[in-house]
């Protein structure tokens, strides 16, 4: 999917976002790893370490040196969206308790993906075409 | 997790998605049906016994599992039988009741929008609102029979 078209993921998802509490923390904790994700490959895109036809649909099925080069690079718009995806298993899939106080944190990692993505510029890395491996290859 | 607190997930995710524009907020409002839809399977498939209601919380991958330790933190640990993450992704261990399995069904229609529309940018139509919103009300009037009657789904 291109940047832009991100973009616009993202920006309609977080209007919806500022529609539910974090009282409903799972909502918002799911709002926020779309937004948040939407934001990443977005990153990803126009950093040239990943192509349009290729987006990442949860960071833990990345594959591994995809992963760590991105950390390398921009380690805390990585950490931030893993921290949102490790609280899915924790408070939407299950009951942990603190939902609202993790629903809270998910918004604020949301703000610092968001941040990096709207700060990443052409890093003139090698194409990601020539890198890229795929577990179908 | 057990059967009351996946309940209690789907009324709150449900209410939810009840509120939310189904065209403004498409994605949460489709998200969280697939959610509800999710859990709810979930407490259908405890009460019919075809899987069990364990205290570990199912993660993003098949069979692994958060754990809560003595001292109040987590870990990670692989087991089998306790909540399902994805129909489509599971195995079962003893035979799905027709109704259950036709509930399963209607959410595989569900889940069929999620990358296109979500995530591939698939334009969303009215005829795919309806679909979403057929397929996730059928998932829940039949879990939800499935949990409220003794034994579970037959």
């Amino acid at each position: 999917m291109t940047p832009e078209r991100h973009r616009e993921f993202a920006k309609r998802i977080t209007r919806s976002l500022e529609k539910v509490t974090t009282a409903e923390y799972e909502a918002v904790i799911e709002a926020c790893m779309l937004a948040g994700t939407h934001w990443f490959n977005l990153a990803l895109h126009e950093m040239e370490m990943s192509a349009p036809d290729h987006d990442v649909l949860h960071i833990e099925f990345m594959v591994v040196h995809e992963r760590r080069k991105a950390w390398l690079v921009v380690p805390a718009m990585v950490e931030a969206l893993e921290r949102i995806e490790d609280m899915r298993g924790l408070h939407v899939r299950g009951n942990a308790a603190d939902g609202d106080k993790a629903a809270a944190a998910a918004v604020l990692c949301l703000g610092v993906i968001r941040e990096a993505a709207l700060d990443a510029k052409p890093l003139g890395l090698t194409s990601p075409h020539l890198g890229h491996v795929s577990l179908d290859d | 997790m057990d059967i009351a607190s996946h309940m209690e997930k789907v009324a709150r995710m449900d209410a939810v998605h009840r509120r939310l524009d189904r065209e403004a907020d498409f994605e949460l409002w489709y998200w969280m049906a697939l959610d509800a839809g999710n859990q709810a399977m979930n407490a259908a498939l405890h009460a019919s016994g075809i899987t069990a209601e364990e205290p570990e919380l199912a993660s993003q991958v098949n069979d692994i599992y958060m754990r809560q330790t003595d001292s109040g933190g987590w870990e990670r640990v692989v087991k089998r039988g306790a909540d399902i993450i994805h129909p489509q992704m599971s195995e079962f261990d003893k035979p799905v009741p027709a109704a259950l399995q036709e509930a399963i069904e209607a959410l595989h229609t569900l889940e069929s929008y999620r990358d296109p529309c979500i995530r591939l940018g698939k334009e969303v139509t009215p005829e795919i609102i309806e679909a979403c919103d057929a397929a996730y009300e059928k998932v829940l009037s039949i879990t939800r029979e499935a949990v409220a009657s003794p034994g579970g789904a037959s």
